[in-house]
């Protein structure tokens, strides 16, 4: 039988692995960069983290501003993902062959038509896959409907019983590591005149985070890991953010300026961080209540407290201004252009399809604050769904693994195989998966 | 009365020379009144229509643009992933690097070099010279070295829909929401400005940190 292989090709990590009928089976996710360490040895993106010192580590990716212009680099980390035991995928080996085999591959919205060229050829001369398809993550997230009005439950339709399910109109937020997007996507093809962008990622707020602690704590200037994993582990969506910051006012003036051991829990709007001091742990970690009550000597530890940062980093995506970057409107404002750039009948039925996708929808929180800002903006009788899975990095691999096991025979109609590649050309293969954009 | 008069060599083409015969405006009259050293003193009697316009209305336009600039270089300053970026370039060789993964187990090499675990690869048995690129297509792709800089050189009417005003949502210059007024060092809520930079800070402690590191003594 014909395997096939689907490839979430982010700017971040890749998401990689066979289509399977398991729809809850979550793929590999591998760190889609090449790493300098310290003491100047090369090593892949994903290697770090067995790497037990993360300082000073420079990153290099394949994506430059969500473009992928180096395939050398890229080659590397997808050789690694084909061959390598730690994967167990076998791309080339055990009765495996690209030649016999499908390609499913993402790749990021608006590719400069010289780097889609050199994908596809790459993928059908280097690689030799039998056919390929290939289109924006988010336009595959329509293919998983019964995920997605499972993710909408907590928020039904109003209007009585008959609920219909619209899913030929759906709206995905996909927010990454370099930028955000706002995808239509209607009769499952992408509305390119309603994709709207966002230039703020990941990588904006980790480098916003990493600012603001290297300038009122300590120098975390080469700490790229470390200060992700901050991130990633304490930072949260805030309902309002001005109770929030008036909430931490006031605890702040109850703790005083220097808090007592053990009056900061996991209730409380501060965080303490125990930093990497090479003696105890080599990463450093979230203090948590737990954890508290097992170590002997806290004061040993060196750690940071966190008071606004929690929060402000987020809510830099709701109001750039934050980070002293004007006239660049936030994500609402950017969502409610998207929905209006879109037909008119159109739109209450995309704003209560809305699903996110992307690392940044990690965040708690997110969910309800972007619920309560759309019902500012949007009219009151528009019903308002969003779904965020618990994943949200690998759920655009797994609508895609959804194309691949329930809708095989729209793939065949789908794809380009490698003879029609070798007869026709590279013509043909941009104009059956290229971007449709008028006047791109 | 037909009196001709002649405009003085050399004078800028930009300046309109109006007749200065029956103008009586004495230089302690200018003097008083204008105070700005840098402007250029023109003849009595000439106007400079071009900063006369410019004062009258661009100045709000350039003030927008010169704002602009400044976020923009503000965003490339935060979004980078490593901050010493112009420092430290990676650089895989030209020739590529023999590396096949096959039966790789990352638990082997606790640590793990690209450069040296292709070279111990490339004495082995499997020595004979490595190509990159089955085909002189991907070859040329494996080699380039090129950035996304010289991709949007060389394609500018796509480069332009990507940085164009379409893709982005437009700002409305004139929306009355107010913006969060936030303490520059601490981020809690500041009523107040700096006198000198109009940067906002919450209380005292800050303004004393603001002034020794942040404040750039200016407005603007």
């Amino acid at each position: 039988m014909t395997k096939t292989l689907i490839i979430d090709n982010g700017s971040y990590s890749v998401k990689i692995g066979y289509a399977t009928d398991d729809l809850n089976w979550s793929p590999h996710i591998i760190s889609n960069s090449i790493v300098r360490t310290k003491d100047k040895r090369l090593i892949l993106g994903d290697l770090v983290d067995r790497n037990q010192n993360i300082s000073g580590c420079f990153f290099k990716r394949p994506f430059e501003r969500n473009q992928l212009t180096s395939w050398e680099t890229e080659k590397l980390i997808w050789d690694y993902c084909f061959n390598s035991e730690d994967l167990k995928l076998h791309v080339n080996d055990y009765g495996n062959d690209p030649n016999d085999m499908n390609l499913i591959l993402t790749e990021a919205p608006f590719t400069l038509p010289k780097i889609t060229k050199n994908t596809d050829q790459i993928i059908f001369e280097e690689y030799g896959f039998k056919s390929y398809y290939k289109n924006i993550t988010s336009s595959f997230v329509p293919f998983n409907w019964e995920q997605n009005e499972k993710l909408y439950q907590t928020n039904q339709l109003s209007g009585g019983d008959d609920k219909k399910v619209y899913k030929d109109y759906q709206l995905v937020i996909d927010s990454g590591f370099d930028s955000t997007y706002i995808i239509p996507v209607i009769y499952g093809m992408v509305y390119w005149e309603g994709v709207k962008r966002l230039d703020i990622g990941g990588r904006f707020l980790t480098g916003f985070l990493r600012e603001l602690i290297s300038f009122r704590y300590y120098d975390v200037t080469d700490e790229t890991i470390l200060v992700n994993n901050i991130k990633e582990q304490t930072c949260f969506v805030p309902i309002n953010y001005n109770q929030s910051l008036e909430k931490l006012k006031q605890e702040k003036i109850r703790l005083g300026p220097r808090p007592k051991p053990g009056s900061i829990n996991d209730n409380s709007m501060i965080v303490e961080y125990a930093l990497p001091d090479y003696k105890t742990t080599t990463k450093g970690y979230l203090l948590t209540d737990e954890l508290r009550k097992n170590i002997n000597d806290v004061d040993e530890l060196q750690i940071m407290r966190l008071y606004d940062e929690r929060f402000s980093i987020p809510e830099t995506l709701f109001d750039p201004a934050i980070a002293t970057i004007k006239h660049r409107n936030g994500l609402i404002k950017t969502i409610y252009d998207s929905i209006y750039s879109c037909p008119e009948l159109v739109r209450p039925l995309l704003v209560s399809n809305i699903v996110c996708i992307g690392g940044n929808f990690k965040f708690s929180g997110f969910k309800e604050r972007l619920q309560l800002e759309l019902k500012k903006v949007l009219p009151v009788e528009w019903d308002i769904r969003i779904g965020i899975d618990e994943d949200p990095i690998v759920y655009g691999w797994k609508s895609a693994n959804c194309l691949a096991t329930n809708h095989m025979e729209m793939y065949e109609k789908l794809c380009v195989n490698k003879s029609d590649y070798y007869e026709k050309g590279w013509g043909y293969v941009n104009e059956k998966l290229g971007c449709k954009l008028k006047g791109w | 009365m037909g009196l001709v008069e002649e405009i003085p060599k050399g004078s800028d083409p930009n300046v309109y020379f109006s007749s200065s015969i029956n103008l009586k405006a004495s230089k302690s009259m200018y003097s008083s009144s204008n105070t700005d050293q840098t402007r250029k003193r023109l003849a009595a009697g000439s106007y400079n229509f071009n900063q006369l316009e410019a004062n009258a209305h661009d100045s709000s336009l350039n003030e927008n643009l010169i704002e602009l600039r400044k976020s923009a270089k503000r965003h490339q300053e935060i979004d980078r992933e490593n901050y010493n970026e112009h420092q430290v370039k990676i650089e895989l060789p030209r020739s590529g690097l023999h590396v096949n993964f096959k039966g790789f187990v990352s638990d082997d090499y606790p640590i793990f070099d690209l450069i040296n675990y292709s070279n111990n690869v490339n004495k082995g048995a499997n020595s004979r010279r490595f190509k990159q690129g089955q085909t002189p297509q991907t070859r040329k792709i494996l080699i380039s070295r090129k950035t996304i800089n010289n991709y949007f050189d060389e394609d500018i009417d796509h480069a332009k829909i990507l940085k164009g005003d379409d893709l982005f949502s437009k700002v409305d210059n004139n929306s009355s929401l107010p913006g969060k007024k936030l303490c520059s060092i601490c981020g809690s809520n500041a009523p107040n400005r700096c006198v000198r930079c109009a940067v906002r800070f919450c209380g005292v402690q800050c303004l004393n940190i603001h002034k020794e590191t942040r404040c750039s003594g200016y407005y603007g």
